[in-house]
């Protein structure tokens, strides 16, 4: 057994540390620390330095401007920039070209289909939104509805999606789409890239319980996209979509404990700050959150090793969205609780950052943040799977227990009705 | 970066858990239930003395096999998988834990190659209060030597240990003493965990020799050894994870197996978390252990908190999950569940080592 990172990434981690000093400026607290001002200029200088490094998409390969990272280097350098409250993206839509998209794209694209859509990816030229979720097809995803006819060489798209986060912000949209209506449920379904600056797509922001306007419902009427703009294949599309999910082999356990660090940190100063950091009860709730954090950072570490050798993911897997949400919910009660009455006014700085923890140098006394936090942390355990079906998935797949049965279709609808 | 065991460590791990399973299987645990059964002697033989496991941590210098923290934790597991009643826990974890940390190169020598042979057993006489670690028992010295007065209960194995190391105030230092068992008055407890002897220990003027160790290396025992509970809690709540998913997947009510109706389906999946996070965490925290990393002070009562409530809920659901037949002397998960009730408090409330691990955090 050997949990160290070993003598290459430990050699990566100093001198990342040191550019990290060097690139920075030299009174630096953190993200969080800045002003609106300051961190819009600072977005754009990092933009730009993380696309000439190369870590806005640390695994990908160089031939993609990516900066080719091994995984125990990934997690080493989400860590160091967690560390040092440096975001990894700058924009609301990055996470979906680089994370989701991205890696997709090199898996299944064609030659000419990379040529197309990377450079402006990478560029933000193209900012990317999921089109997955429908008002009928939520868990139940590939109940999905909306359809597409082939006309020529372009297909003809009907239907919505809804739940778009950074949607508002978007102008192309990677979608699943029915194009084969005999077929049923994850058959016939086909993954489209759509341009969603044309007169037959409309994307309607939709505001928040945070009373913001981050995620959106997008409207197709008569929407088109060429047939190139089919990525893995007509009919392929579960397949596709599913491929996504294989992507992040480790570094994001690690990432996520990181930054839940910083975050109970932040926590604790506040409680401090309270005075309630003597109560007993609270010292428990506190302590109860590390133990919570150590473990997502021991089964991230798990995970981290396993993808760093290549072996097939294990259990730890399937664990990191179902734990990290849900932890995420309990902290922010917490918070709440500490807070007192201070949690009913929005007082203070606003929060950075819209899913997740908060960025270091966030104002821990900020109430506004934590209330947002709050509030944001409560989807967490609904959207990306919710925790049922992460409970149903694991029941199933780890421990072979029969799987849920279905209702019988049309006549269940008719039954409830 | 390596999360599994070497060759050497699977190893160990298959032998001991061959053993442990086969040997101490239903009837064994069962036997040794009956009060002043003692322990199944030919295991400790098997395991104790002929597998060398009596000696796994002690250097091999006094004659051990001078392994570390994760080899006892591979160890600790299958004995509680297997509820393997047997003295090694309190022997190695508690006893010789306790004269190794003391850092007494004269007793060292003396005791510990007698308890690596297997030849002498050995256990911890600390707590007296049913919460705190505070100790009353005073030891004074006189022309005849040390000697102790005090009363010290929950004392795992402490009817029938060869030799017991037990803490006592001296004036106001708190030090540890060897006691020899038969010299004092041992009073076995009529216990909840039948698989775990206990005993009351009084000491009335009980002759003593002192060990150079006090508050530390009673601090460094405690904490390598709520480690391997921690281990052993871990193959308590396996066994229960695993006669959960056997007996979902078979019994069958409504004409379909209960293991298809979600809320048995969510409870399974909690627990397989619980037993997977404290499976990652063991290793973690006793391979900090054995590197001596900086943050050990935090994780390791972090890890054995966690651990002791995760093995409380598994086994909690255990019995809910196996219905009317849970609730039965006959049904093995009893043993289980009140060995990981019993484990939660043996050496400190988890709520207690979480107030450590704060403490060590500077919060």
């Amino acid at each position: 057994m050997d949990l160290s990172y070993g003598a290459d990434a430990e050699e990566f981690r100093a001198r990342l540390r040191g550019y990290l000093q060097d690139v920075l400026p030299a009174d630096w607290q953190g993200y969080g620390a800045l002003g609106v001002e300051d961190r819009l200029a600072f977005d754009e200088r990092w933009g730009a330095e993380l696309r000439s490094t190369g870590y806005f998409a640390p695994a990908w390969p160089k031939a993609y401007g990516g900066a080719e990272l091994g995984v125990l280097e990934q997690a080493v350098l989400l860590e160091e920039f967690v560390r040092r409250g440096v975001p990894q993206y700058t924009r609301p839509n990055d996470p979906f070209g680089t994370m989701l998209l991205g890696p997709t794209l090199m898996h299944w694209g064609t030659d000419e289909q990379k040529a197309r859509f990377f450079p402006p990816t990478v560029s933000g030229e193209i900012r990317w939104a999921q089109g997955y979720s429908e008002p009928e097809a939520g868990s139940d995803l590939f109940g999905l509805r909306t359809h597409a006819e082939l006309d020529g060489d372009e297909w003809v798209i009907n239907g919505s999606k809804i739940w778009q986060t950074a949607g508002p912000t978007a102008n192309w949209i990677f979608a699943l789409v029915r194009t084969d209506p005999a077929a049923e449920r994850s058959r016939g379904i086909s993954f489209m890239l759509i341009d969603a600056q044309q007169p037959g797509v409309e994307i309607r922001g939709i505001r928040n319980m945070a009373d913001e306007v981050e995620f959106s419902e997008v409207f197709f009427t008569d929407a088109r996209t060429p047939v190139e703009n089919v990525l893995g294949g007509v009919g392929n599309g579960a397949r596709v979509a599913l491929t996504l999910l294989g992507f992040e082999r480790g570094a994001g356990g690690i990432a996520a404990a990181a930054s839940s660090r910083v975050e109970l940190d932040r926590l604790t100063q506040l409680a401090r700050a309270q005075g309630v950091l003597e109560d007993p009860v609270i010292r428990q709730r506190i302590a109860e959150c590390h133990s919570r954090v150590q473990t997502m950072f021991v089964l991230g570490l798990k995970a981290l090793a396993a993808g760093a050798t290549g072996a097939p993911p294990g259990p730890e897997s399937s664990f990191t969205k179902l734990m990290g949400s849900e932890y995420h919910k309990l902290v922010t009660e917490l918070a709440i609780d500490i807070l007192g009455r201070d949690a009913l006014v929005w007082e203070g700085a606003d929060s950075v950052a819209g899913l997740g923890a908060q960025p270091l140098g966030l104002d821990p006394l900020s109430a506004h943040a934590w209330i947002d936090d709050f509030l944001h942390a409560r989807p967490g355990t609904v959207y990306g799977g919710s925790s049922e079906i992460q409970r149903n998935t694991i029941a199933e797949q780890l421990l072979g227990l029969p799987r849920e049965q279905r209702g019988a279709g049309a006549a269940t609808k008719e039954a409830v009705r | 970066m390596r999360f599994g065991w070497d060759d050497e460590q699977q190893l160990l791990r298959e032998t001991v858990e061959a053993i442990a399973v086969e040997r101490a299987g239903r009837a064994e645990f069962r036997r040794h239930a009956e009060p002043g059964a003692g322990y199944d002697m030919d295991l400790w033989h098997a395991i104790g003395r002929d597998l060398g496991l009596a000696g796994l941590t002690i250097s091999d210098e006094y004659g051990g096999a001078g392994a570390g923290a994760v080899e006892l934790a591979i160890v600790m597991e299958a004995t509680g998988r297997s509820l393997a009643p047997s003295p090694l826990f309190a022997t190695l974890a508690l006893g010789a834990a306790a004269i190794a940390a003391s850092g007494d190169t004269a007793a060292m020598a003396e005791y510990l190659p007698r308890i690596a042979s297997g030849e002498t057993t050995a256990t911890l006489a600390h707590f007296e209060d049913p919460q705190r670690g505070e100790v009353q028992t005073r030891a004074e010295r006189s022309d005849a030597g040390w000697m102790l007065t005090g009363m010290k209960r929950a004392v795992v194995d402490g009817a029938t240990a060869d030799l017991l190391i037990v803490t006592a105030l001296d004036g106001d230092d708190l030090r540890l003493f060897v006691v020899d068992g038969v010299d004092a008055e041992r009073v076995p407890s009529t216990v909840l965990d039948t698989t775990r002897p206990l005993a009351t220990v009084r000491l009335d003027a009980t002759p003593a020799t002192p060990l150079a160790g006090g508050e530390e290396a009673l601090a460094r025992a405690l904490r390598s050894a709520s480690l391997a509970l921690a281990a052993e809690s871990l193959g308590v709540a396996q066994w229960c994870l695993d006669t959960s998913v056997a007996y979902a997947r078979t019994r069958v009510q409504f004409d379909r197996p209960i293991g298809s109706f979600q809320a048995i389906k969510h409870k399974l999946a909690d627990m397989l978390m619980d037993v997977e996070a404290a499976r990652a965490g063991i290793a973690y925290a006793t391979w900090s252990l054995d590197q001596d990393l900086d943050d050990i002070d935090a994780v390791a009562p972090l890890t054995a908190a966690s651990i002791s409530d995760a093995a409380r809920r598994v086994a909690s659901q255990t019995l809910q999950i196996l219905g009317g037949i849970g609730y039965t002397w006959d049904h093995d998960a009893h043993f289980y569940f009140k060995r990981a009730t019993a484990s939660a408090q043996l050496l400190g409330s988890a709520a207690s080592q979480r107030e450590a691990a704060l403490a060590a955090m500077g919060i």
